[in-house]
């Protein structure tokens, strides 16, 4: 399958009477955006808002981000599913608008954090500061429950990026980047001397803002399945977990996914990536055993020689990366981990829930205990309330010239467990 | 220029060697015996005042008194820092370099410094709170240990930022910083994974805690007939205290008689372990060492004997290197003593 | 259909909807898992994760632990995975002088509520 990339960079996104996207500007027509998104009954109105690097801007709360994306040729469309129908994706090519996307935002729980700042320190914490970033703000009908209002803000979300990419849809890239990924049985025969790596993506589905879907379907109860990597990049999973957002994967991180983008950089060369084992992440011990005999089992019917492994999301996680890591290295298939930490305030506490000695190459993507204070903001998209509560309504983590003091847990993406930033600790 | 304080023990003060290991603190002014190459190390950017000597045996038999008395000296120099050591892996003056130390830093708030080998109960204890130049097991490592002191010293004399142990040299204090990386974590992770299938050497980014697992020895055939010894590190010791095993980081054990008894009396036996409250173990050291348990079932006939000594010792942050030595000879003293079996017992 | 676990849970919303197996404590995170810890050391297995979904046991009041009805010998992955429980948690409380959890008003409880209902719900209906 080979799928291509084309590549428009965003400068600067504006609200204009007709949408377009010339030179580097994207202009967004807010009505028919609106429209567009209004076919959904459960919403009763929208707006939208736009925050650009280094202005004196928060958005909290965060359900997810998204990188605006749309199918120009091949099977399928993006997000397949929720935009598109379920035809498989992964080929042909994709408009991508790069340094910009869509951050949702919305109350749907009264305790929800999430935060992006453009500017000050904790605009050091993600990349998407540095991103100019649309926000729709969903609201929905009256007495909606909130499953569904979960639902709705999470396809607006989708459907709004799809909506901007497609206004490149006629235009010459500046860029493109194109992927080629071989069958199994033909990667068997091209690299004959090289090992068999396998990427296994461990995904929440545990309930209501704890859940991912993939090709639109909730992968809950699912046993261990294999996936291109080239759909992945199509918007095949889309996340709907909106707890924990320092360590939780985004929609862009999915779509932009690291560790399949720098596998297919080695790909051919030192390696030989074969594919992407999805696998979920049960409540239920009996589900964790499960998914990680079966994943492991997976590799080795496949031929594998190692695997790394990301999880998602901190505490009842680790427990299935333990479990895969030990499986997996029981079978002979070397593995490594990438996790993140809770190891405290000053960085003393023994960071994971779980443990195994079989995990001896392990990658952290940092220290959520840590604290930062933000400074006030001159702009708030979103719920000001929100910044309140995020800490536990308690007045004295709000100084009175509007800082605020949180972990950098409640930061966006902030210590990615697909090592999609820059961060790790070290041992002092 | 910046004041600095140095403390050393009787040894390095060159006043005598074990014989002179009672020796009451002194101060003598300037650099003495390592404090010499420490100063010149500092090149001019601080030196040492004074220099305080105490003997090993001094310190960790008068605690407290003999830390008023240090402190005392030390503050009275008005310094800008304190400096312990080298202490090497030298158990008693290694404790006494990290138990100063962390007293100065609390009481006069002035930055500290030693040096001590990884292992030394002194590092175990205070490598938390105080910065502890990594140095060798002997002062045979003294020329590499001291650059390493003097640029430390340096550093928190000036306030500078304190690098990273590797940069340094400290040992680790146990903290995990978050660091920005030039990249990105999925790309550290796949380096890792291509060095690991490779068979070539990786460094994890989150060591596991150590699994210090010991395999149970197989079961008892025979439990009618065997013997049966008790162990404690719950500090279990005649009245009085016959062995001197002191109440933290024991450098002892001791072996003690029980064949003419059913239980331990009160009168008899009391607890120094430092580590818990001693008051119910004291009351009835049984609770501890269950001597009235195993005489019953001795009687009963559920076990063939119980061995007529017990072993003691105290578990109180001792260090695991001791304690494996301490459990080395008494499995060899069980063998010796035909002892199938042993039950140990903390507090 | 007999039911073939304990709910072990702090969370009112169980009570309120009459939950099969519950068995209700009024106490925090930490209390309700040293209580389990003491059930799984005599022999009760864990079936559920203690550590549920993506709410710090510090930031969240509730949580909810299904364990087996029926006690054998003591489980070393429950009676290990407890312990670890515990620990993280125990940590996490220290993180703050008042834990977050200790601070939400009536409607963040609520909503607390409801997602640890829904992750022990959506968890029985595909592990049943």
């Amino acid at each position: 399958m080979k799928l291509t990339l084309n590549k428009f960079h965003v400068k600067d996104i504006q609200f204009a009477e007709k949408s377009s996207f010339e030179g580097g500007v994207l202009y967004i027509d807010k009505a028919e955006l609106a429209e567009y998104l209004l076919k959904d009954s459960n919403i009763s109105s929208v707006d939208f808002d736009i925050a650009r690097p280094g202005e004196s801007t928060r958005i909290i709360p965060i359900k997810d981000v998204i990188q605006p994306r749309y199918k120009k040729s091949g099977t399928g469309q993006i997000f397949p599913g929720f935009v598109g129908d379920v035809e498989t994706v992964g080929n042909g090519e994709t408009n991508v608008l790069e340094d910009c996307c869509v951050a949702t935002s919305g109350k749907i729980v009264a305790f929800q954090e999430g935060i992006i700042d453009m500017s000050g320190p904790g605009a050091e914490f993600n990349s998407f500061s540095k991103m100019n970033i649309l926000v729709p703000l969903i609201q929905p009908i009256e007495g909606l429950d909130k499953h569904t209002h979960e639902a709705t803000v999470r396809i607006a979300g989708l459907k709004t990026a799809a909506y901007m990419a497609k206004q490149t849809l006629e235009l010459e890239p500046e860029e493109t980047q194109s992927f080629e990924h071989e069958t199994i049985l033909e990667m068997g025969v091209k690299y004959p001397d090289l090992p068999k790596v396998i990427y296994v993506d461990m995904v929440q589905c545990q309930g209501l803002m704890h859940d991912t879907y993939v090709y639109g379907l909730n992968v809950k109860g699912i046993l261990s399945t294999l996936i291109s990597p080239l759909e992945v990049f199509d918007g095949a999973i889309v996340s709907g977990n909106c707890a924990a957002p320092g360590h939780k994967n985004a929609t862009i991180h999915h779509e932009n996914n690291p560790i399949i983008l720098d596998l297919l950089k080695h790909h051919g060369k030192d390696i030989c990536f074969v594919g992407v084992l999805l696998s979920n992440e049960s409540a239920m011990l009996k589900e964790k055993m499960r998914a990680a005999y079966y994943t492991s089992n997976l590799s080795r019917i496949i031929g594998v020689d190692g695997i790394i492994a990301s999880e998602e999301g901190g505490g009842n996680p680790e427990t299935d990366l333990m479990l895969n890591c030990k499986f997996h290295e029981q079978k002979g298939i070397k593995t490594v981990l990438v996790t993140d930490e809770y190891c405290g305030r000053d960085g003393a506490s023994q960071g994971l829930a779980d443990v195994t000695p079989e995990a001896d190459a392990v990658v952290t993507n940092g220290n959520g205990n840590q604290f930062v204070v933000l400074p006030k903001m001159d702009k708030i998209i979103g719920d000001i309330e929100a910044a309140r509560v995020i800490t536990g309504g308690n007045a004295n983590s709000i100084g009175d010239d509007g800082t605020l003091s949180v972990e950098i847990a409640a930061i966006m993406g902030s210590c990615c467990e697909m090592g999609y930033e820059h961060m790790t600790t070290r041992l002092r | 220029m910046k004041r600095i304080v140095h403390y050393i023990n009787q040894f390095y003060g060159q006043i005598g060697g074990e014989e002179a290991a009672d020796l009451k603190p002194l101060k003598k002014e300037g650099p003495v015996g390592p404090g010499a190459a420490l100063n010149a190390a500092l090149s001019g950017e601080a030196e040492i005042v004074s220099t305080v000597i105490c003997g090993d045996n001094y310190f960790a038999d008068n605690g407290d008194e003999a830390l008023e008395t240090i402190l005392a000296m030390i503050e009275e120099e008005k310094p800008d820092m304190f400096i312990a050591g080298p202490g090497f892996n030298a158990g008693r003056y290694g404790l006494a370099c990290g138990t100063i130390c962390d007293a100065v830093k609390t009481k006069l708030s002035i930055p500290v410094l030693t040096a001590l080998y990884p292992e030394n109960p002194g590092a175990e204890m205070f490598k938390k709170t105080v910065y502890i130049i990594e140095a060798p097991m002997t002062a045979a490592g003294m020329k590499d240990v001291i650059p390493k002191m003097a640029s430390l010293a340096k550093k928190l004399l000036s306030g500078e930022e304190i690098g990273f142990p590797e940069e340094e040299g400290y040992i680790p204090q146990g903290f995990r910083v978050n660091f920005h990386t030039v990249q990105n974590g999925a790309e550290r992770g796949v380096d890792m994974l291509i060095k690991k299938l490779k068979g070539e050497p990786f460094t994890t980014e989150l060591p596991m805690p150590v699994f210090d697992r010991v395999d149970p020895a197989p079961a008892l055939k025979d439990l009618k007939h065997a013997r049966i010894a008790l162990i404690t590190s719950g500090g279990i010791v005649p009245q009085g205290n016959p062995d001197h095993i002191e109440s933290a980081n024991a450098s002892r054990y001791g072996i003690y008689d029980i064949s003419d008894l059913s239980y331990l009396p009160a009168d008899k036996f009391t607890s120094v372990h430092g580590g818990y409250d001693p008051v119910y173990a004291m009351d009835d050291p049984d609770r501890v060492v269950p001597l009235d348990a195993m005489r019953e079932i001795e009687h009963e006939g559920v076990i063939g004997e119980l061995y007529d000594h017990y072993y003691a010792t105290v578990g109180n942050t001792t260090a695991v290197s001791n304690a494996k030595k301490y459990a080395e000879e008494i499995a060899q003293d069980m063998i010796k003593n035909n002892v199938q079996a042993a039950i140990l017992t903390s507090n | 259909m007999s039911i073939k676990y304990r709910c072990i849970s702090n969370n009112p919303l169980f009570r309120e909807k009459s939950f099969p197996g519950l068995e209700y404590h009024e106490t925090d995170i930490l209390s309700l898992f040293r209580l389990i810890s003491s059930e799984v050391a005599s022999g009760s297995k864990l079936l559920s994760h203690p550590l549920t979904g993506s709410i710090r046991p510090d930031i969240t009041p509730y949580k909810t632990v299904l364990i087996s009805c029926e006690k054998g010998e003591p489980d070393c992955t429950s009676v290990l995975l407890m312990e670890k429980a515990i620990r993280y948690t125990e940590d996490l409380y220290k993180l703050r002088e008042v834990p977050l959890y200790e601070r939400w008003g009536e409607a963040a409880k609520a909503d607390f509520q409801m997602i640890d209902y829904s992750i022990i719900k959506q968890a029985l209906e595909v592990s049943a």
